[in-house]
């Protein structure tokens, strides 16, 4: 089930590596400090299992004091934390209470849960704080006749003017915002694509596809400093590595390096200084950890062993 | 979550009886595979003459009928035991052969004849879904030759030749990061080119008797869908159905021999999507109207020649 990738280009990645600038030089100036890393563990995804558990944690950047955030019991699950500018709270998605999947916001200590979104019809995916902090944008699903389509929405954070940023009978996914919070990255399988980045005004218009059709290119993420975007390649398929980009699609670098055609290291996100990322890994032998990097691809240091999907963000210390 | 409806063809006589031995672009029978009874059968274009050709007990499923050429036979698969292989039977239902063998490791998928009738292409798919292949096969069941070879979860399925014999459409699916397209190569494998844009998620093609143009099914693996027409080397696609989504039209067609009418499948009747039923129209686009089966999952549709004397 897995590919391998020839020596050949294993050799060329290694060379474009080396044209990485190094972490300290793709720092932003006055950066924010790094504070706890808040996952889940367990796959909450269009068509969950809802039989394997989800819940969310917190952790340090060292792997050290792990806290459980959520405490709920099967079927109910909680996945897809995103934590707030300012540090404070998180947003999550959840289905407890039973039906759809919904967003949520505790505070980072996991207390004063509360729902925001409540819309039955539809399951929420991973939601994404605004930089003003005071909306969200989320991916908003249905399923039809078995078959799943998405759009991608906003809302303010109190649940309040929920409408779609896309439409059409496609599948997007994973949105994220830009800094300045005029944009909105995505994936999604618009125009027959497996998968793609896009990018569209949260003013609205027309989504620009970002990356070519052959990367199968998901998760987006941007670099605190607005200047590159965080996704990963071979969307639906074995072996994610994470790469990078300019806002505009332009000059795509890889990040990761693995080899083994059955390691993967993907759903990456930005630490708030820019300098590391954090990301689901999987190292070939079939362990799954909560995994961070630094944002020159050097430096993979496994934190968590969690053996399932991992969908994390890196708090801002607050 | 993917959608295949399969394509297929027929060939057939105008009458109900047995096939005559000169070929002539003369209409014949419709052949159908229903997943409701799992079960092909014959017909005429009025829905007369329904007749059940597969008899196959419960927990197999026979499906995606073609005629060979001259009219005496017919390729199909059969699903069982856990995997899909092709036989061949008479134009009556009797007389089903095993085209070939093969290993667990592979499913022998929805083939169809060369025009020369002496040789057939089928999709042969790995057991465990991670691709499928092109490949050829004598009708006496030897000489097996691999005419495609894709990468890993990709798919080429759904082959028609053209009817000089010389190329072949087939549908890829899941290849350089694009859902479903339309391909066409030369008849021994080389030269193959994409033939439709990614956004109209094409799939099923079938040549139109001149070889000049293909009708495809849009949407594919997704909900909605319509039949176009596209001109062979590439062009602008002409829609011929136009039903709305979540509805369908097309999933599997076939032109009629003498290229007047087109027959597909749809559900537009449906709105919950129960059933999958029989249409044909004029070839271009217009007086669609829905054959009277009595069945409701019509799978895959094929249109053969009456052969006469």
């Amino acid at each position: 089930m897995m590919r391998a990738i020839p020596l050949a280009a294993v050799a060329l990645l290694a060379a474009a590596a080396a044209l990485v600038p190094s972490a300290s030089a793709i720092a932003p100036h006055h950066a924010a400090a790094n504070g706890r890393i808040v996952y889940s563990v367990g796959a909450i995804l269009p068509d969950p299992d809802l039989s394997a558990a989800s819940q969310i944690w917190s952790v340090r950047q060292d792997g050290t004091h792990k806290r459980q955030l959520t405490h709920l019991t099967k079927p109910a699950q909680a996945g897809d934390p995103d934590v707030s500018p300012n540090g404070r709270r998180i947003l999550f998605v959840s289905n407890k209470g039973g039906g759809a999947f919904q967003v949520w916001v505790m505070r980072i200590d996991g207390s004063r849960q509360r729902q925001i979104i409540h819309d039955p019809k539809h399951d929420a995916f991973v939601p994404r704080w605004a930089p003003d902090g005071k909306h969200l944008v989320f991916t908003r699903c249905m399923t039809t006749f078995g078959l799943i389509e998405c759009t991608i929405a906003r809302a303010a954070v109190n649940g309040a003017g929920p409408h779609d940023l896309t439409g059409g009978h496609w599948a997007d996914f994973s949105a994220a915002y830009s800094p300045n919070g005029k944009t909105v990255a995505f994936s999604g399988d618009r125009n027959g694509l497996t998968s793609a980045i896009f990018r569209i005004a949260t003013a609205g218009g027309a989504p620009r596809r970002l990356t070519k059709p052959t990367i199968e290119a998901f998760w987006p993420d941007y670099r605190p400093d607005g200047k590159r975007i965080l996704f990963g390649d071979n969307f639906d398929r074995p072996h994610t590595n994470t790469l990078t980009m300019n806002p505009d699609g332009s000059h795509v670098r890889q990040l990761s390096h693995l080899t083994d055609p059955d390691s993967n290291f993907g759903f990456a996100r930005y630490a708030p200084n820019g300098r590391k990322v954090v990301a689901d890994y999987s190292d070939g032998s079939g362990r799954e950890f909560l995994a961070t990097m630094n944002a020159d691809g050097s430096g993979l240091r496994k934190l968590v062993r969690t053996d399932n999907l991992t969908f994390a963000d890196w708090a801002v210390t607050s | 979550m993917k959608r295949f409806l399969i394509a297929a063809t027929a060939l057939g006589t105008a009458f109900v009886g047995m096939p005559a031995s000169h070929s002539a672009a003369v209409n014949g029978f419709l052949a159908i595979d229903d997943g409701n009874t799992r079960q092909i059968y014959r017909l005429n274009e009025n829905g007369t003459g329904l007749t059940q050709l597969t008899h196959v007990p419960s927990g197999q499923q026979a499906f995606s009928p073609r005629w060979s050429p001259d009219g005496q036979h017919i390729v199909f698969g059969i699903f069982a035991n856990g995997h899909d292989r092709l036989y061949t039977m008479a134009w009556d239902g009797t007389g089903r052969h095993l085209l070939r063998k093969d290993t667990p490791a592979w499913n022998n998928d929805v083939a169809t004849y060369f025009p020369n009738g002496k040789r057939l292409v089928f999709a042969r798919c790995h057991s465990d879904g991670s691709g499928c292949e092109l490949a050829t096969v004598r009708a006496d069941g030897t000489h097996f030759r691999t005419l495609t070879h894709t990468g890993f979860e990709v798919y080429d399925f759904a082959p028609d030749v053209s009817p000089d014999g010389n190329r072949i459409a087939f549908v890829k699916f899941n290849a350089h990061g694009i859902h479903s397209q339309v391909w066409v190569m030369n008849a021994n494998g080389s030269g193959a080119y994409p033939l439709t844009k990614p956004a109209l998620e094409a799939g099923s093609p079938r040549w139109s008797p001149s070889g000049s143009t293909l009708i495809v099914s849009s949407n594919c693996c997704r909900l909605g869908g319509n039949v176009y027409r596209i001109p062979v080397p590439g062009g602008r696609p002409t829609q011929l159905t136009h039903t709305s989504w979540p509805l369908f039209s097309g999933g599997s067609t076939s032109y009629a021999p003498n290229g007047a009418k087109i027959a597909f499948i749809s559900d537009r009747n449906h709105p919950d999507q129960c059933c999958f039923e029989l249409y044909v129209m004029r070839a271009n686009g217009q007086h669609q109207v829905k054959v009277k089966t009595g069945l409701t999952a019509v799978l895959s549709v094929d249109w053969g020649r009456a052969v006469v004397s």
